[in-house]
């Protein structure tokens, strides 16, 4: 009777992080959907090219306009659509960086690596650290493989050092980001026990 | 497979309410700074240790490897006299918090200068420190904060050295788009907290309420 008490008390405590946390979600893809779009817009040379990049932004736009809606409806998207969804983001966000190229910058040179941080540091906000790490390592593996197999790739001229401080900045954002939910979780724990 | 939420071992709490030695209503200082800044400190050591695994490794401006040297001692020792003092529960004025961090963001512009503005290569440390102070001070700073960062960084790309291209505004715009995407989303999720933690508050308190009211019935 305990063991199911604890058990269902563990679920409803799982199911309200993902609900409370998912808005962090939503507000990040937002960011990296802006940025695309402006990206994408903003010196727009070829029709071909533009309706290309617009194909999966339209995509990423309608599942944010889906999971928005829910969210204000009340209605929260279940831990495993959150997951699909920041998969979802992190392809994307790799396709960005393997084709959107300004200036003709591909691979390590190219700038958009940046929309990786806010979809990593929102999922670290919301899920445990192990699940944080596994996500963030995900990210650092496309990425990788993206410098790896695009011109440039990475050459020990100084390469490999921006490619260091990317990955440990991006490795901090998350282990910052999880560090900050614990210390959230010990807060809410502690304000519920005071209480009583 | 991880264990469910609630079977975890219980966490540690940072300053347990018997050991505190400044209570919020003798010092004025939020709690999301109290608990937080924890956070910052561990981000500060993070940039610390990296910057100076990166400035030995890669060096070939001597004025680079001075200027950062010393800027990072500077930090460091600065940063051990924040950590001692959480260690040993003792408060830290929210003033010298607020220092530190806009002594972080201007250590990370400096070198980004000294790397030649857009073309710097530590630029991405703007975000975790960004992300720190976006999820402990409160929203106005935090939006002070952020438009600081933003407007220090497009100055610094726009004295770059050589100057920008054509199309190099696109990889500006992206950066600062992350930069203020960093910020809202560590903004946002400190305000779900705070009104997550107000909830359970306002139920525990009308749980009492109700109690009292019964027993008050029942004699």
């Amino acid at each position: 009777m305990t063991n199911e008490l604890i058990s269902q008390v563990s679920q409803e405590h799982g199911l309200e992080v993902v609900f409370y946390g998912q808005i962090v979600f939503i507000g990040a893809r937002w960011f990296v959907i802006i940025g695309a779009m402006f990206l994408t817009l903003w010196h727009a040379e070829s029709v071909k090219a533009v309706k290309v990049n617009l194909a999966p932004l339209a995509f990423l736009i309608a599942a944010n306009f889906f999971l928005h809606a829910r969210y204000l409806m009340d209605l929260p998207a279940n831990a495993t659509l959150l997951k699909l969804a920041s998969a979802l983001d992190l392809v994307i966000i790799t396709l960005i960086v393997l084709f959107l190229n300004p200036g003709g910058l591909t691979g390590i040179n190219n700038p958009f690596f940046v929309f990786y941080y806010p979809v990593v540091l929102a999922f670290s906000l919301v899920f445990t650290r192990q699940r944080t790490i596994v996500y963030t390592a995900a990210a650092i593996l496309m990425y990788a493989a993206v410098c790896l197999l695009r011109a440039p790739g990475i050459h020990l001229n100084g390469d490999e050092e921006l490619f260091g401080i990317r990955m440990i900045t991006l490795l901090g954002t998350a282990l910052l980001g999880t560090m900050y939910w614990r210390i959230q979780r010990a807060r809410r724990a502690a304000a519920g026990a005071l209480s009583i | 497979m991880s264990k469910p939420y609630g079977t975890r071992k219980p966490q540690r709490l940072l300053i347990p309410p018997e050991e505190e030695r400044c209570p919020e209503s003798s010092s004025g200082i939020s709690d999301d700074l109290r608990y937080g800044q924890i956070v910052i400190v561990a981000a500060r050591w993070m940039l610390v240790l990296s910057a100076f695994v990166l400035l030995l490794y890669r060096s070939d401006k001597i004025n680079e490897l001075v200027f950062g040297v010393v800027g990072l001692l500077g930090i460091a020792v600065a940063n051990f006299w924040l950590h001692t003092k959480i260690l040993r529960k003792q408060c830290v004025e929210p003033e010298w918090v607020y220092l530190a961090s806009g002594a972080d963001i201007a250590v990370i512009s400096l070198m980004t200068w000294l790397q030649g503005g857009i073309w710097g290569r530590v630029f991405p440390y703007y975000y975790p420190a960004v992300l720190c102070y976006a999820l402990v001070f409160q929203s106005g700073i935090t939006m002070f904060f952020t438009g600081t960062v933003v407007a220090a960084y497009a100055v610094l790309a726009a004295m770059s050295s050589p100057p920008m291209q054509a199309g190099d505004d696109q990889v500006l715009m992206a950066r600062l788009l992350a930069i203020a995407g960093v910020a809202f989303v560590a903004g946002r999720y400190r305000l779900v907290e705070e009104g997550r933690r107000a909830r359970i508050q306002n139920a525990q308190h009308a749980l009492h309420q109700a109690i009292e009211e019964r027993e008050t019935l029942t004699t």
